[in-house]
């Protein structure tokens, strides 16, 4: 079995990233979790990693709604990143919204895996985790 | 009526008889014979022939056959007879006839022509023969009842006096008396017979003394031979009878051998002769007595003059007695006188003989030489002025001629018919229509009831028995149908009387009445139109007398009024006028009446029989008689009810339409492509500023047109699709300003092929406006729209967010065991319940902006802030910052204070959360500067200030920046629609990282106010 290594959380709320560590940790959900509090400082953050050849994240959790760059213009300059380096990132979308519109726009992009509405729980963790260790083995 | 007489007269006939008998018996015995001077000697230059003419009287003519007469010779004698019978009446004519033995037969031809040529000239031929001895077969002869034949001359006489005693008309020629009795009636006819025997017994007795005397001439001449010089000169009658006994010499009857009897033959017609010659002398004498008589010898010394001498020469015997008759007569007579002197046989002339006083007449003269007892050769002249003949007789020819020449260049057809009907003259000519047909059957000397067709006989038969009746002309008319045409004539028919006054036919005139007959017609006709029109024009038409009464009306007159004609005429035109127009007719009337006017006029109401009113146009003029007398007034009535009905619709629909016009705001125009604009209503002068008529008619049409082509592109539109609606076309007003102009336009051609253009223009420049407004309203509501979109998923995300954080808080708190971690989950619940706190009120905020009514008061500008500064007490970093208020006023300001509120609480809050984190002396100032005008309020901080990229986006909705501090995004947004609310504005000067100024300016509504909703 197959331990979840990074996770990267980028959300504008702060509340929302303390909800997210401490549900990690209850759930053992990863080795490390990486917070940002803006999609600019998620960017920069990956552009750092990826220049110190440190391991990218397996997974992303991304906030739509935040202010200057929000999750979907994320997404379009995180696809202009080097995509063989972070191939295998899968990216979910954590949000407020339940917007069909914003459910829909998310399927449009093919490396977001999924969508989830907050309030994120301890089961949504475990399953996240469940099935990257299936897939990881599948594959 | 000769057969009547004649039957009346039988006495008579027998009286008649018995005398003929004796005359006949008489001349048998040699008793009675005739001698006297021919009245004229017929014959050729040759002198083959001659032919002796004897006036025996005036109707009875006597000629004989001296030489041998041919056919061809006959002809002249023919022309000379006419000419001698031509002053005669239908004499009596007695032929002797030379004829030889061996000639007989050939005579049978001569006699048929000689009846030919001469029985139209006379009224009876008796036929005699100088031969006695010889038989003639009557057979030969002519079968003509007008044509006897007579064995001796004194036969001849006998039947001739026989025949006009027996003739009415011949008896009328001598005895005017007679003549009245063929007019007299039948009561008075035996009177009259019995004058007649009287007279006739008269007749007798004259006749039985002429008889007697003849018969003691011819006693005298076989008793005496003596001379009678003696009693020649002894005087007249029977002196001058004497002297014929002259005549040969005498014979003795004794011997009866055949030479004698032929001696004795010749001698008694020699002596018949000079019987004759004696008669006509002793006629001569006893009937003109005054004839001159003159005794000459051989060398023309005249030995006696008759004592008339004086009374036609003037002469006195004296003077004339043994002068030479020669130095008498005319000198270029003289040679004619000679040869009359060397001939042995008696002769007649007419030569010119001079009188006392020099002048010179006519004379007729008759010699005769005769040897006398003495054997002496001697001239005896007997002369008779003809002077008077002559005049008269080249008067008549003058008169002739006329006649003759009148007679047929006349126009008229005459016909001239004898007494027994029959055609005697017509100047008819061959190529004219007429009664008769002249080429094709003979028509002269034949009854009229032979020529003419048997009605015109019958018409002239009954104009002829009127004629009879009245002795005036009568008159008929007669139609002819000819193949092609058809003529009328009109016929007078009048008696014609002879120079005695006798009968002596008639005379028919006709005269062609064609053409004024088709004019007749043609009056007729046109009178029958005009009567036909009068009856069925639709005017009335009327003559009125003097005073006004209708005196004719036409059936229109019942279709309009009503009124029967016949209860309508003799009325006063008057009484069918309506009361109010009766005064102006009167006047009309007495306009033409007096002549003032030729025709009067006036529109005059009338009363139906229904009691309605009708108007009529009327007109009416003075009705003159053929003297130019007033008979009344002759006039016309047009019904113009209609018209007039028409006339008050039309001035109401005038009126309705110029009430339109000046009401009507549309611009209502008729253009034509010559003339421009040829109507314009007032609204097409306010529309585009236009105010005299002058200036729009001399307008080039182009002038209405804001854009170049329109007009010729609208013109071309028209002319294609004959019309449009509802275009919107830019126009031009006088002043150079344009407005659009909603247009609809219509091709019209008027009757005579013009076109306009009618059009309609309504101005909808406010429409337009609207328009305009509208679409940016629709702007703002699409704007609206979105913004609601917007809003509501913002809503939904902002709104949820802090609900989940709050949720998931929660969620963490109940699996988190330690104390001290659920004390700050709390802490952060709180804080996202702040946020949505904040958002909820920010959205209130906004949802009062939007619908709240303004309501201005006075604002109390340091109370309200300290009002916002402890709402913003729970902000974290509101006690670090220094907060400066600086307030200018010079004026009482009024607004919405709930509005400014709003506007001041997001404004300042902002100063403080978008503070600089490192900033140590983070500061806001607020200058508020207020007039009667507005209020100016400023709120400057030395924050982290705001990328120029952004300050476009910043007062939209749910911008946000950050999310460093707590904010709904909504702030800003809220703040300038609220400052648009309060049409006021809103502005942001900025640099990063030094710190913005936001400038809010509002009006101040104490002098201000605004639209209510």
């Amino acid at each position: 079995m197959k331990k979840i290594k990074k996770v990267l959380v980028i959300d504008d709320d702060q509340i929302n990233n303390i909800i997210f560590e401490k549900l990690a940790s209850i759930s053992d959900f990863a080795e490390e979790v990486v917070t940002c509090l803006s999609a600019v400082d998620g960017l920069d953050y990956l552009q750092k990693i990826q220049k110190d050849q440190e391991e990218p994240p397996n997974l992303i959790f991304l906030d739509i709604r935040m202010p200057i760059v929000n999750g979907w213009e994320f997404l379009e300059r995180f696809k202009k990143l080097d995509t063989v380096y972070f191939k295998d990132v899968l990216v979910y979308m954590l949000t407020s919204s339940s917007d069909q519109s914003d459910v829909n726009k998310a399927k449009n992009f093919s490396i977001v895996t999924d969508y989830i509405v907050k309030p994120l729980a301890v089961e949504t963790l475990n399953e996240i985790k469940e099935k990257y260790q299936t897939e990881q083995v599948s594959q | 009526m000769s057969k009547d007489y004649y039957n009346h007269s039988e006495g008579k006939t027998d009286t008649l008889l018995a005398m003929e008998k004796e005359i006949i018996t008489q001349v048998a015995e040699k008793k009675l014979t005739i001698r006297q001077t021919p009245a004229w000697y017929i014959s050729d230059s040759q002198q083959r022939f001659c032919v002796e003419v004897y006036i025996i009287q005036e109707d009875i003519i006597y000629l004989r056959e001296t030489g041998i007469v041919n056919s061809k010779d006959w002809k002249k004698i023919q022309t000379t007879l006419q000419n001698i019978l031509s002053s005669q009446k239908s004499p009596s004519l007695i032929l002797e006839i030379n004829l030889l033995k061996q000639e007989i037969n050939k005579y049978q031809k001569r006699l048929i022509q000689l009846e030919k040529h001469l029985s139209p000239y006379c009224q009876h031929l008796y036929l005699l023969f100088s031969k006695p001895i010889l038989a003639i077969d009557p057979t030969l002869l002519p079968s003509n009842n007008n044509f006897t034949l007579v064995s001796s001359l004194p036969e001849a006489l006998a039947q001739c006096i026989k025949q006009e005693i027996l003739l009415p008309e011949n008896k009328a020629q001598k005895s005017v008396e007679i003549q009245k009795l063929e007019n007299a009636s039948r009561e008075d006819l035996l009177g009259m017979i019995k004058n007649l025997q009287e007279e006739n017994q008269q007749l007798k007795e004259v006749y039985e003394l002429r008889m007697a005397e003849l018969i003691a001439t011819l006693e005298n001449l076989t008793i005496e031979k003596e001379s009678a010089n003696q009693s020649l000169l002894n005087t007249d009658k029977h002196s001058s009878t004497n002297d014929i006994v002259h005549a040969t010499n005498p014979h003795v009857f004794n011997n009866f051998t055949d030479e004698q009897l032929n001696n004795t033959l010749f001698v008694s017609i020699e002596t018949l002769h000079q019987l004759k010659e004696s008669e006509q002398h002793f006629r001569l004498l006893s009937e003109n007595a005054q004839d001159l008589t003159f005794m000459l010898q051989p060398d023309g010394k005249i030995t006696y003059i008759s004592p008339s001498v004086n009374q036609h020469l003037g002469y006195q015997i004296d003077e004339i007695i043994n002068t030479s008759y020669f130095t008498l007569v005319h000198p270029d007579d003289i040679t004619q006188c000679s040869t009359a002197f060397d001939l042995t046989q008696k002769q007649q002339w007419e030569f010119r003989v001079r009188k006392k006083d020099g002048q010179f007449i006519w004379m007729e003269v008759n010699s005769k030489t005769i040897i006398n007892s003495a054997g002496q050769q001697q001239v005896f002249i007997s002369s008779r002025n003809i002077t008077q003949v002559k005049e008269i007789i080249e008067r008549l020819t003058e008169s002739q001629e006329q006649l003759r020449s009148t007679f047929s260049s006349i126009d008229d057809d005459v016909y001239v018919f004898d007494k027994k009907d029959c055609l005697i003259a017509s100047n008819v000519k061959p190529n004219k229509i007429s009664f008769i047909n002249v080429c094709s059957e003979p028509c002269y000397g034949r009854s009229f009831k032979d020529i003419f067709s048997e009605t015109l006989s019958d018409q002239l038969k009954a104009a002829l028995l009127n004629v009879a009746e009245t002795l005036e002309v009568q008159q008929f008319e007669y139609c002819l149908y000819d193949q092609l045409v058809t003529l009328y004539f009109k016929v007078s028919v009048s008696y014609r009387k002879d120079s005695l006054g006798k009968y002596a036919g008639f005379t028919m005139i006709a005269r062609d009445i064609t053409e004024e007959k088709i004019a007749d017609r043609k009056i007729i006709e046109s009178e029958k139109r005009y009567r036909s029109v009068v009856e069925n024009v639709r005017e009335v038409i009327f003559q009125t007398d003097g005073q006004g009464h209708w005196s004719f009306l036409n059936p229109a007159w019942k279709e309009i009024s009503g009124y029967d004609l016949f209860d309508s005429l003799d009325r006063p035109l008057i009484d069918f006028v309506h009361p109010d127009d009766q005064d102006k007719v009167h006047q009309m009337f007495q306009k033409v009446i007096q002549g003032k006017k030729d025709i009067a006029q006036g529109e005059v109401r009338f009363i139906n029989r229904h009691h309605d009113i009708f108007w009529a146009d009327m007109f009416i003029k003075a009705y003159l008689d053929e003297s130019g007398k007033l008979k009344g007034t002759s006039g016309t009535l047009d019904d113009i009810t209609k018209r007039k009905q028409a006339e008050v619709t039309l001035r109401q629909s005038n009126l309705l339409l110029a009430s339109i016009n000046k009401n009507i705001k549309e611009a209502l125009i008729r253009v034509n492509y010559q003339d421009g604009l040829v109507y314009f209503n007032q609204a097409f002068n306010d529309m585009f500023g236009y105010h005299s008529s002058e200036e729009i008619q001399k307008l080039p049409l182009d002038a209405l047109f804001a854009q170049q082509n329109d007009l010729k592109f609208y013109t071309k539109i028209l002319r294609n699709q004959k019309a449009f609606t509802n275009k919107t076309i830019l126009f031009r007003r006088k002043n150079g300003t344009t407005f659009w102009g909603l247009s609809s336009f219509i091709l019209i051609k008027d009757e005579a092929g013009q076109e306009f253009y009618d059009g309609a223009i309504r101005d909808i420049t406010d429409r337009k406006e609207a328009e305009k407004k509208l679409k940016e309203k629709n702007q703002e509501l699409i704007k609206t729209n979105e913004e609601l979109d917007r809003f509501v998923y913002s809503a939904s995300h902002d709104l949820r967010a802090p609900l989940a954080s709050t949720l998931g808080l929660i969620n963490i708190s109940r699996i988190s065991p330690e104390e001290k971690d659920r004390a700050h989950y709390l802490d952060l619940m709180e804080q996202s319940l702040n946020r949505m706190d904040k958002i909820i009120q920010d959205l209130t905020d906004y949802a009062r902006n939007a619908r709240l009514e303004i309501e201005t008061e006075v604002i109390d500008f340091e109370s309200l802030l300290k009002d916002i500064l402890q709402r913003l007490k729970y902000l974290k970093k509101i006690d670090e910052v220094t907060i400066k208020t600086n307030i200018k006023r010079t004026d009482i300001f009024y607004t919405d204070k709930i509005r400014l509120y709003i506007i001041l609480i997001n404004l300042i809050s902002n100063a403080i959360k978008y503070q600089k984190y490192d900033q140590t002396h983070p500061s806001i100032h607020i200058n508020i500067t207020i007039d009667t005008k507005k209020a100016v309020i400023e709120v400057t901080d030395n924050g982290i200030g705001i990328d120029k990229s952004h300050t476009d986006k910043i007062f939209t909705m749910f911008f946000q920046v950050s999310r460093d501090s707590i904010g709904s995004g909504l702030g800003l947004y809220i703040a300038k629609e609220t400052v648009n609310k309060l049409t006021g504005s809103i502005t942001v000067n900025s640099v990063v990282s030094k710190g913005s100024t936001f400038t809010v300016v509002l009006p101040n509504a104490k002098n201000y106010q605004y639209d209510k909703a």
